[in-house]
């Protein structure tokens, strides 16, 4: 059975995928059907329940909420999956030269990761937010730029114990160059891995995205994503208004659970040796 | 196993050490340096001058590392820009606060998520394990601002059971005198953590459930419920405390929502406001000492292993 | 005659819907004999030794009859099933290293075994002069102290008599062993089948042995059933079969069997030209300890040459050092009549496609990615030979010299 017919034997994956083309669709084609002016504010309308023209009401600045989780819901997967894919790329470089190489580089190319992962990212993010003003961007560069380390210490793990295979000492000893070694096993035995990974490391980053913007250090105004909208939303709590909160919490929910159903499905799908 | 040890601790001073440069260079990076930060954008460049040799921060980089790590071995981690306090005073004021919150909210989630997990993979595939499965990936896939947000609106408006604002106060006594408003923030922080236990000691116990020990031990007539928490608990749990080390920084970054949602007085809450108002030396000081914290608490998972695992004390023993 | 220890009629097994892994084996074991299950791998032996404790996974679908100790073990549920396992009949596995529970420690996992049978159930310490005495029985040498150790403690051979006293402890009258002695090295296997044939002779149990190794039958069975896909090809007496054996496929296993002095070894030539390989005076230490102790052996060309030694001999590591994978502390390799270039370098590929290796686990020497005869072209693009056409057909050319029975 290949890869996509075993993907498509788990009923959980299945979902999640069609979730997850629901949401796009929704953020990126939806505003095409439903026009929403997203760039004036409209005081005179801020904050209506929702009803008659607005499905979902609309915001302390009278944006209507419905259309709003679109744009927002663009900056949140846009960003997310930038950052889970630079995230993915660094990881697996680092740990695959780390492990195939081994000896004093292996020794310290971890010790940089060990150094990384004492450091809570959200931290180190919102320090990174104080010195420079976030876009989409550079906010997606610089979560990818915190969150390599698990997909490195992964990807290690795998290198060396394809390194230590009797078919990759085989295949050495039959006179095969380094790079051949490297090109033609290492990294298609390790993509499953990878992949894997790198979904998981989405559905990760749009959460961090969500906890920047909500710490309110994400993307500068008029700009939005799920988090700030939940960020501005917090103030009314108490004055009842739940379409502030709900529908962009909500959102973030949903999707980080269709992802995280999608990448337990291709765990399962590309898992080489349980095909045995 | 001495050795082994050793060899461990030798690993954290070399982390923590790389910390401190990273925060150093970090404090370096500023634009403009730590001057623009403390005398903002209107300053004139003499003022600048006058601010940075009477910091040090004129002479070479390397004395200067020097320096920064003479005054954190004395414990000095210079002073906040904004509240005229030293940051360790600031810190010793509230990271007990911050490690109440976390290892209460954590132990908490692990007395719960461990058996629940265990319970999940013993019934495979039945309709309960889908719905807590189920259960436990939205847990996980809810930010930890958006549980908080849920349980204030369920428990401190609809519900108005506890309040909405941690107790706030100079020492842990004084949050303790108020134990309702503790409440929310450690279910918040136990949310988290449930659903990474729980998902967790599920697929660890469905490994060892495949293991050929246990194969073992129904050929010799042993009752499922033995073989369930005499032979594969301790195993499953073995993973789960080698993990336990990598959650600590996913603790913390918990407690950073959790304190600005609750305004709980800890490090997380600090850390949230230093970030707004660009206060610099605190928020290092913090990022150096969570840094520390998380190095202590994987060394101590990798201790509890090796107390645990007869095979770990062998292998440290050899290496 | 009396009435055999287990019955089998007709039992058929198979997986969610798949062909039957067991396809309508009837056998029986009378008591204190020993009877063997020979067939390759995936003929389905393994699982009727599952089926026979009721341990096969839910997955499986099981019909036909299994009368064991007087009991039919499908009708079996629950308590009754558990209590049958152990007492019924005991059963030893193949990997004494994966078959023990790590972090128990032995005492506790043969106290258990006892244990389970005793109608009523004390402490695990209760049982320790009896669990001292089994330990004692199979032939471990200071028991006392062995119950307090973990399984890593122990050698494989040790682990595997662990097994055996494990499966003694309830006293049932059939020990059910799944290659018992296949993980184990060759002078540790004979002792744990002198052990098993000594158990019959004393305490008169019976035996249903499973290998896919005919040394092994001829040396302990009293009666052998041979098994293809899931069917009993032939079933007779050890001499009998080993006499005359009547399926084609019983004299095909037989014929697999190394005898010494059967194969052609031609003299080598009378002065051999320079060797091969020559390795002189080899050292390995790995972290100090000294696996290879100047080791000097040559190969001439055309020659075979064994190496022979239990695990941890440190032969495959002398393999590793002509092949260039370890490089030795001291001493002279010697390939080809010039020194085995290290590196990857040009020099080094140059003099290694010369040389082919063969490892032991086929499972893990070939890439799980790649079709098989990718993976036999694989070192092809790289090892440009004369005559070696390109495409299909020139990977085809690998196959002749191999005589793969089954491509």
């Amino acid at each position: 059975m290949t890869v996509l017919s075993r993907l498509l034997a788990r009923r959980t994956a299945v979902a999640g995928a069609i979730l997850l083309v629901l949401v796009v669709l929704f953020c990126f084609l939806g505003p095409l059907l439903y026009g929403t002016d997203q760039s004036h504010t409209d005081l005179a309308s801020a904050r209506l329940a929702p009803g008659g023209g607005h499905p979902l009401g609309t915001d302390e600045l009278g944006y209507d909420v419905l259309g709003r989780l679109m744009v927002a819901g663009r900056t949140s997967l846009i960003i997310g999956v930038l950052a889970g894919l630079i995230a993915t790329a660094i990881g697996a470089v680092w740990g695959a030269v780390a492990g195939y190489t081994g000896g004093w580089l292996d020794t310290v190319l971890m010790r940089v990761v060990d150094t990384g992962v004492a450091i809570p990212a959200l931290f180190l993010l919102l320090v990174a937010a104080t010195l420079v003003t976030p876009s989409a961007g550079v906010l997606a560069l610089l979560i990818g730029c915190v969150s390599w380390l698990v997909p490195a210490r992964l990807m290690r793990a795998e290198t060396v114990s394809l390194r230590e295979r009797d078919y990759i000492r085989a295949i050495t000893v039959l006179g095969a160059s380094r790079t051949r070694v490297v090109f033609r096993h290492i990294i298609p035995n390790a993509i499953g891995t990878v992949a894997v990974n790198a979904t998981f490391q989405i559905a990760d980053a749009i959460l961090l995205v969500a906890y920047v913007s909500f710490l309110g250090l994400g993307v500068p105004a008029p700009a939005t994503d799920w988090g700030a909208m939940l960020s501005k939303g917090i103030t009314y709590t108490f004055d009842g208004a739940w379409w502030l909160i709900l529908p962009p919490g909500i959102a973030i929910v949903l999707v980080v659970c269709a992802i995280n159903f999608l990448g337990d499905g291709l765990r399962d799908a590309f898992a080489v040796k349980g095909r045995r | 196993m001495t050795r082994y040890i050793l060899r461990r601790l030798v690993l954290a001073v070399i982390v923590v050490l790389l910390v401190t440069v990273v925060t150093f260079v970090l404090l370096h990076l500023l634009p403009g340096g730590p001057a623009r930060g403390v005398l903002g954008v209107k300053a004139t460049q003499a003022q600048i001058d006058a601010f940075n040799s009477a910091q040090g921060f004129d002479k070479a980089l390397p004395v200067q590392y020097w320096d920064y790590l003479v005054r954190l071995v004395h414990g000095d981690l210079g002073d906040s820009y904004t509240q005229n306090s030293p940051v360790t005073t600031l810190l010793s004021e509230r990271l007990p606060k911050t490690l109440l919150l976390t290892v209460v909210s954590t132990l908490l989630a692990i007395v719960v998520a461990l058996p629940v997990g265990v319970w999940q993979a013993v019934r495979r595939g039945k309709v309960s394990d889908h719905v807590t499965t189920a259960f436990t990936f939205v847990l996980y896939a809810t930010p930890v601002f958006f549980l908080s947000l849920v349980l204030i609106i369920l428990f401190a408006q609809v519900l108005p059971w506890f309040p909405a604002q941690a107790a706030q106060g100079e020492t842990i006594g004084d949050l303790l005198s108020q134990p309702g408003s503790l409440v929310l923030p450690i279910l918040a922080g136990t949310g988290a953590a449930l659903a990474v236990f729980s998902r967790y000691m599920r697929a660890s116990t469905l490994d060892n459930l495949a293991e050929d020990y246990v194969r073992t031990a129904r050929a010799k007539g042993t009752p499922e419920r033995t073989i369930v928490w005499r032979h594969v608990w301790p195993n499953s749990l073995t993973s789960v405390v080698s993990m336990l080390g990598y959650y600590v920084p996913t603790v913390f970054g918990g407690s950073l929502v959790v304190e600005s949602m609750f305004n709980y007085p800890g490090v997380g809450l600090l850390f949230w406001t230093a970030a707004r108002n660009a206060d610099f030396p605190v928020l290092l000081g913090v990022v150096l000492v969570i840094a520390i914290a998380t190095v202590v608490g994987s060394l101590l998972a990798d201790l509890l292993q090796l107390l645990i695992d007869p095979r770990v004390r062998v292998k440290g023993a050899r290496s | 005659m009396s009435e055999p220890v287990l019955d089998l009629r007709d039992l058929r097994v198979s997986y969610g819907g798949g062909a039957p892994a067991v396809d309508g084996l009837s056998l029986s074991v009378a008591p204190g004999e020993i009877v063997a299950m020979v067939g390759e791998s995936g003929s389905g032996k393994s699982t009727a030794a599952l089926a026979v404790l009721g341990l096969l996974p839910a997955s499986a679908t099981v019909s036909g009859s299994i009368v064991l100790d007087g009991q039919s073990v499908l009708d079996l549920r629950g308590e009754a099933l558990r209590k049958l396992r152990g007492q019924g009949a005991g059963m030893v596995f193949q990997e004494p290293m994966t078959a023990l529970n790590p972090l128990l420690r032995i005492g506790f996992q043969l106290a258990e075994a006892i244990r389970n049978h005793d109608s009523e159930p004390k402490r695990h310490r209760h049982y320790q002069t009896r669990c001292a005495e089994l330990l004692g029985r199979v032939g471990v040498p200071d028991p006392a102290a062995r119950l307090r150790q973990y399984p890593h403690e122990l050698s494989g051979g040790l682990r595997q008599r662990v097994m055996i006293a494990i499966a003694l402890a309830a006293g049932p009258r059939l020990i059910i062993a799944d290659e018992p002695t296949t993980a184990l090295d060759v002078t540790v296997q004979q002792q744990i089948l002198d052990l098993l044939r000594d158990i019959r002779g004393t305490e008169g149990t019976a035996t249903l042995l499973i290998t896919h190794n005919m040394g092994v039958v001829a040396d302990v069975a009293d009666r052998v059933l041979v098994l293809k896909s899931g069917q009993v090809v032939e079933q007779a007496p050890t001499t009998e079969l080993f006499g005359s054996p009547q399926a084609e496929y019983t004299r095909e296993l037989l014929a697999a069997v190394p005898r010494l002095g059967a194969g052609v070894h031609p003299e080598p030539e009378a002065a051999p030209e320079r060797p091969v390989l020559a390795l002189s005076d080899i050292v390995v230490e790995y972290g100090g300890r000294r696996v290879v102790d100047s080791v000097s052996l040559t190969v001439a060309p055309g020659e075979i040459v064994g190496l022979v030694g239990e695990s941890g001999s440190g032969k495959t590591t002398l393999g590793n050092c002509a092949l260039g994978l370890v490089t030795p502390k001291s001493g002279r390799v010697e390939v080809l009549g010039g020194p085995l270039p290290h590196g990857t370098g040009r020099a080094a590929r140059a003099v290694r496609q010369q040389i082919g290796a063969v490892f032991q686990d086929p499972a893990s020497s070939l890439d799980p990615r790649m079709t098989v005869a990718q993976t036999v072209a694989d070192p092809w693009p790289c090892t440009p030979r004369p005559g070696a056409r390109s495409g299909g057909t020139g990977y085809a050319s690998c196959w002749t010299p191999s005589n793969c029975p089954n491509p």
